[in-house]
């Protein structure tokens, strides 16, 4: 009997807990409702706000800025992690409840077709006046017909290369080799490499962000850069660029000759990081913020080594492009089903002053930095990185353009070989003639169709199969009948129609 | 002797005092089919509409059978159902008999210490994650990986299991077994230990060495669990597979690896075409019941035995 009895006790508390979260998840969504009963309880105690971020491992609670959010806003906020496109349609689709979401620039046109996003204006207008005056020449991204859905979020490094070709410098010194300048050079360099060092890979991508299969340096080299590039004076997409079929042949090329990595349509980037780690690469596509990671583990296993950028490529008329990282990158989105709008907009508006956007990420001047003449932001170390050097995380997408980038530049001093690469990359950026932003870059988010993430994903997946040979050339006049049959031409006209009224 | 209905009440009531425990036990697993199999059913309705999670179901607009007419002109999907059916079949084919080969090979290990031992080891990777398991085979499988320098060292042409799509199910297969064959010699284990041990003294007595003993007794007495086995499996051969295909994959190897799951996943969640996914959902779960219905009729046939 008194086993029965535990056994139901048992039960009783486990459906009891079963049930008390399916009615916390029941709870009305209406943003209406939301608001009213906010206004309702003014006296009530401060909600925690649960705050997303992009895709990490790291138990932000943990992290010292995590503390201080409560004194800068007033209100407990819980930190998540969004991993994947996946994961947030998941949340958006079962009305799982948070108050800020970090949304990329490539989901964010996906959020606004879905209806997701919170209509901000209002909000903003009456609790938000440090969020318009943080974001004053990138809020028009963030809206859709004069209203805002998202606050944007400038890049963290503005004008900086964010992706590029770099690798071993020590090994092309020991095999005499030089850096290439145009594509026949570079795959030359590659067969040069494959031969002084049989053993490793010539050159390493990846498959995990949403633009791997384009390789900036030498994409440069065929005339183009990033998605959108004017051409013939409209924006055109980089599955139609006159140079587009040659970059992508040259790729199958590289990887039918066993230049490139054959693994890497399977490759995570940290994949790819222990192969250079490991050192089974020579070269690789990738930016200064994974330097951290590789560059440490690569000197550990040969202290000899000494990764450093290439330059980007020229292409036949001897001009080398690169697209300046500006704009928004990331956008902070409140979900149309939030129960705590007003204090989340309230929250946010304290995050986004320059005073506090200073204190959560880089510190207290004295103890963690110090300002140089310039009023430049220079680390003391190692208090700063003791404290702040996950602070980034916190930062995905409530970044003010006004302070923001000053501060960034501090933080890119945390790691020397980070800040020495950076620099580095961002010296072959400014050498290239063609150095400018995408015509697109400032132009609203793309609501013209739903299916333009799907779109993407499709040309980006068509790419790697063309590369590894699964495909032959001739599929990218299939890609592009594909595009232009499935939206591909109303996302066109939507940024010529955009371009032509803000020319 | 006629009983009463005090009687009858009475035996009822004793019943019910001796065994509510255990049908207590049974409220968590009905809990569970009712909550994640049966209230799912009020949803399918997603499938004929144009689902907007912000606007819910009821705001959505109605499209009918606009989603299931998409999903048969697909060019995609024909591969995708193929891709379905013949990775979970070759798992079915290698993976069932192989649990039930190592279950006698087990069985007639005569060291208990030595049985335990490599029971142990084969079931240790039941336990692993999808994506330990994929670490583990791409050190041995990749380009660069253990299988491959052997491959070369002995004068062979490297191979590209994870984006060679001749190869890439043979990843496949091989990982699932090395994750399910041990932890499936379970039950023929517990089938095993059934048998009368007086059949095999008999047949010792009649002159059967080891293998006709297997033969003639050990592999007969577990054919019906094996059939059962199999029938069950059948019943889920559309929808196994998401986690390892998933962590597995890549755009080199849809053509031969992306299934019915993973297809709904990239293009329903990643994509946000919920009412494309749940169409292509429903016409999966259509064929299952299909093939579990034929599964158990032939079991029924064949064997005698069935799941109902």
């Amino acid at each position: 009997m008194k086993r029965g009895l535990v056994l139901l006790a048992m039960l009783v508390s486990g459906m009891a807990a079963l049930f008390a979260n399916g009615s916390q998840e029941s709870a009305p969504s209406a943003k209406s409702q939301a608001t009213k009963s906010q206004v309702a309880n003014v006296d009530a105690p401060k909600p925690t706000l649960i705050f997303t971020t992009s895709k990490t491992t790291t138990d932000m609670s943990k992290e010292q800025p995590a503390s201080l959010y409560k004194e800068v806003t007033g209100y407990d906020i819980k930190w998540e992690s969004m991993d994947s496109t996946e994961q947030l349609m998941l949340v958006l689709a079962s009305g799982e409840k948070k108050d800020e979401i970090a949304v990329s620039h490539q989901q964010f046109p996906l959020v606004l077709s879905e209806g997701a996003a919170m209509d901000l204006t209002d909000l903003i207008d009456q609790y938000g006046p440090d969020i318009k005056k943080a974001v004053p020449t990138l809020m028009p991204l963030g809206m859709v017909d004069g209203r805002i859905y998202g606050i944007p979020s400038p890049r963290a490094a503005m004008n900086f290369p964010k992706w590029f070709v770099l690798g071993r410098q020590d090994l092309l010194d020991k095999a005499g080799l030089k850096p290439a300048s145009t594509p026949a050079e570079f795959h030359q360099l590659l067969k040069d490499i494959k031969k002084a060092y049989p053993s490793m890979i010539p050159f390493g991508m990846d498959n995990e962000h949403p633009n791997s299969h384009l390789v900036s340096t030498i994409t440069s080299g065929f005339g183009f850069r990033g998605e959108w590039m004017d051409v013939s004076g409209k924006p055109t997409f980089y599955l139609k660029n006159p140079g587009f079929k040659d970059y992508i042949g040259y790729m199958a090329s590289l990887y039918q000759e066993g230049l490139l990595d054959p693994d890497f349509p399977a490759l995570t980037r940290r994949d790819k990081f222990t192969k250079m780690s490991s050192l089974q690469m020579v070269l690789m596509d990738d930016s200064w913020d994974g330097c951290r990671t590789y560059v440490a583990s690569t000197t550990d296993a040969d202290p000899t080594s000494l990764v450093e950028p290439m330059p980007f490529l020229k292409d036949a008329n001897g001009v080398a492009h690169h697209e300046l990282a500006n704009g928004a990158e990331w956008f902070a989105v409140i979900p149309a089903n939030a129960d705590h709008p007003v204090d989340t907009i309230k929250a946010i508006n304290e995050i986004m002053k320059p005073e506090n956007q200073v204190y959560l990420a880089a510190g207290v001047e004295g103890v963690h930095f110090n300002y140089d003449k310039e009023g430049n932001i220079i680390p003391i170390q190692p208090k700063f990185n003791e404290d702040k050097a996950m602070a980034h995380l916190f930062f995905t997408s409530m970044r003010s353009e006004v302070i923001y980038n000053k501060i960034w530049q501090a933080r890119l001093m945390k790691n020397a070989d980070m800040y020495r690469i950076a620099v580095h990359s961002k010296k072959f950026a400014e050498q290239c003639a063609d150095n400018a932003i995408s015509p697109v870059l400032f132009a609203p988010a793309v609501t013209v169709i739903d299916n333009y993430n799907a779109l993407l994903a499709y040309v980006k997946d068509g790419c790697v199969q063309v590369i590894t040979g699964k495909k032959p050339l001739s599929y990218v006049d299939e890609m592009i009948a594909y595009w232009d049959a499935n939206g591909g031409k109303e996302v066109e006209k939507f940024y010529a129609d955009w371009e032509a009224k803000n020319k | 002797m006629v009983r009463t209905t005090e009687q009858k009440r009475f035996r009822r009531s004793q019943y019910w005092k001796g065994n509510w425990q255990l049908y207590a036990c049974l409220v968590p697993g009905l809990l569970f089919l009712f909550v994640f199999k049966l209230l799912p059913f009020a949803n399918i309705s997603i499938a004929f509409k144009q689902f907007k999670p912000m606007k819910g179901l009821a705001g959505s607009p109605w499209v009918g059978l606009k989603h299931f007419q998409k999903l048969f002109s697909d060019p995609a999907i024909w591969q995708v159902i193929k891709n379905t059916l013949v990775i979970n079949l070759l798992q079915l084919v290698f993976i069932s008999p192989v649990a039930m080969f190592f279950a006698i090979l087990i069985n007639e290990i005569s060291h208990r210490w030595f049985q335990r031992t490599v029971q142990t080891i084969i079931y240790i990777p039941h336990f692993f994650t999808w994506v330990v398991i994929y670490s583990v085979f791409f050190i041995l499988f990749g380009s660069n990986g253990l299988i491959n320098q052997v491959i070369t060292r002995l004068g062979g042409k490297g191979i590209l299991f994870f984006v060679d799509s001749n190869w890439f199910r043979f990843v496949l297969v091989a990982s699932a077994m090395w994750n399910k064959v041990g932890w499936g010699t379970i039950v023929y284990l517990a089938e095993l230990t059934k048998i009368d041990q007086d059949l095999y003294d008999a047949a010792v007595v009649d002159g059967a060495g080891k293998l006709k003993q297997i033969w003639h007794i050990s592999l007969p007495s577990l054919l019906p669990t094996f059939v059962l086995m199999v029938t069950i499996r059948l019943g889920t051969i559309m929808t196994d597979g998401f986690g390892q295909i998933l962590v597995f994959y890549n755009p080199s190897v849809y053509d031969a690896a992306d299934v019915i799951s993973t297809y709904v996943y990239r293009v329903g969640l990643g994509q946000a075409n919920f009412s494309y996914a749940t169409a292509v959902g429903l016409f999966e779960s259509v064929v299952g019941l299909l093939m579990v219905l034929g599964s158990n009729f032939l079991s029924k046939r064949l064997t005698g035995k069935s799941v109902w």
